[in-house]
């Protein structure tokens, strides 16, 4: 990829909300200059309206090609969304540096004992799910229409996942992933809420199992949920 | 307290423009901001316009394609930075289009 593939005729409709956005970011700092201290010098900052999925698409295309000019990109999340899970709310970070790297596997998942995070959102019928403890912090990658990767940016590690319509869809289509809500922090979940879904217990979590041996096999059942549908092979852990 | 420059860019439009952005602080106060509108036209990065609080007061320039100002224009709230900062960014997401065209069209 070169200079040119940066559009060269007319200029993008994103014009207008991409400097609306800008403006967003440098009230912030007129208002607390300490933010300019997390900017490197010269660095380009790619805002990410995590509430405008198109918009969003459009600027992380933007981010590669900045990145093929050897141009360092910081990616700033803005929008209505806010991390609510306290442990991820810690680890948010106000910039991210953007680097190109394909999502692949960690060496190992829950390396330690508790490592196994799992938070249900009933309001949103989405999972959390963080292998690390909530150690680290990540950027969301959609894989599919339900399913997120959580990746640490600086690794390009999976180090979790996000599942939406997860009482609704997904556990339709892996009844299993049912017993991961035992395991989860849950937000006064009832039974009549699950559905009456009494899949088999192929899935441990919450069982006999080790914690790691727990996250080994949700990992593989996310990911074989998300090869099913996409054909895109990754290797299981 | 030393008197601190930053720089850094803010990514626009898909054509590769983007914004050219320099603060300058004293300690907790932000002393001085410039605003560079920056258009990618045919390979090459231009400036077309600037907004500038330097000389006491917020101001735009209007850029030929040597970088030299063909036109100043006070903002409206040129003694406040915060407002002046609210104005320039009023002004170029109104205009970024026309000024752009209006540059290209300068082309010598």
């Amino acid at each position: 990829m070169t200079h040119s593939n940066f559009a060269s005729e007319g200029i993008a409709d994103y014009t207008e909300k991409n400097i609306e956005l800008a403006g967003q970011l440098l009230e912030k700092i007129l208002a607390d200059p300490d933010i300019l201290d997390e900017i490197p010098e010269n660095a380009m900052i790619v805002v990410i309206p995590n509430d405008d999925a198109e918009l969003t698409a459009h600027n992380l295309a933007m981010a590669e090609q900045w990145l093929e000019r050897k141009q360092e990109v910081l990616l700033y999340p803005i929008g209505k969304r806010q991390p609510e899970s306290d442990r991820w709310q810690a680890a948010h970070h106000r910039f991210v540096k953007y680097r190109r790297r394909e999502p692949h596997l960690p060496d190992s998942v829950a390396p330690e004992a508790g490592d196994l995070k799992i938070v249900y959102d009933r309001d949103r019928d989405v999972l959390f799910v963080d292998f690390f403890g909530g150690r680290r912090s990540a950027i969301g990658a959609p894989a599919s229409d339900l399913i997120a990767y959580r990746i640490d940016p600086d690794s390009g590690e999976i180090i979790g996942f996000l599942v939406a319509g997860f009482l609704e869809s997904i556990v339709q289509r892996s009844p299993q992933l049912t017993t991961t809500l035992r395991a989860a922090e849950m937000r006064s979940i009832t039974d009549e809420e699950l559905g009456g879904l009494q899949p088999p217990n192929t899935l441990t979590a919450g069982g006999t199992a080790t914690d790691q041996e727990n996250a080994r096999e949700l990992f593989n059942v996310l990911v074989n949920l998300l090869t099913s549908r996409s054909q895109h092979l990754v290797p299981q852990v | 307290m030393p008197v601190v420059l930053t720089n850094f860019r803010m990514s626009i439009g898909s054509t590769g423009d983007y914004m050219d952005i320099r603060f300058v602080r004293d300690g907790k106060r932000i002393i001085r901001f410039t605003i560079r509108g920056v258009a990618r036209i045919g390979g090459d990065d231009h400036d077309f316009v600037r907004f500038d609080t330097a000389h006491g007061f917020a101001h735009r320039d209007l850029l030929d394609w040597n970088g030299n100002t063909i036109a100043k224009t006070e903002l409206q709230h040129s003694t406040n930075f915060a407002r002046a900062m609210t104005d320039a960014i009023v002004d170029l997401k109104s205009q970024w289009k026309q000024l752009r065209s209006e540059f290209q069209r300068r082309k010598p």
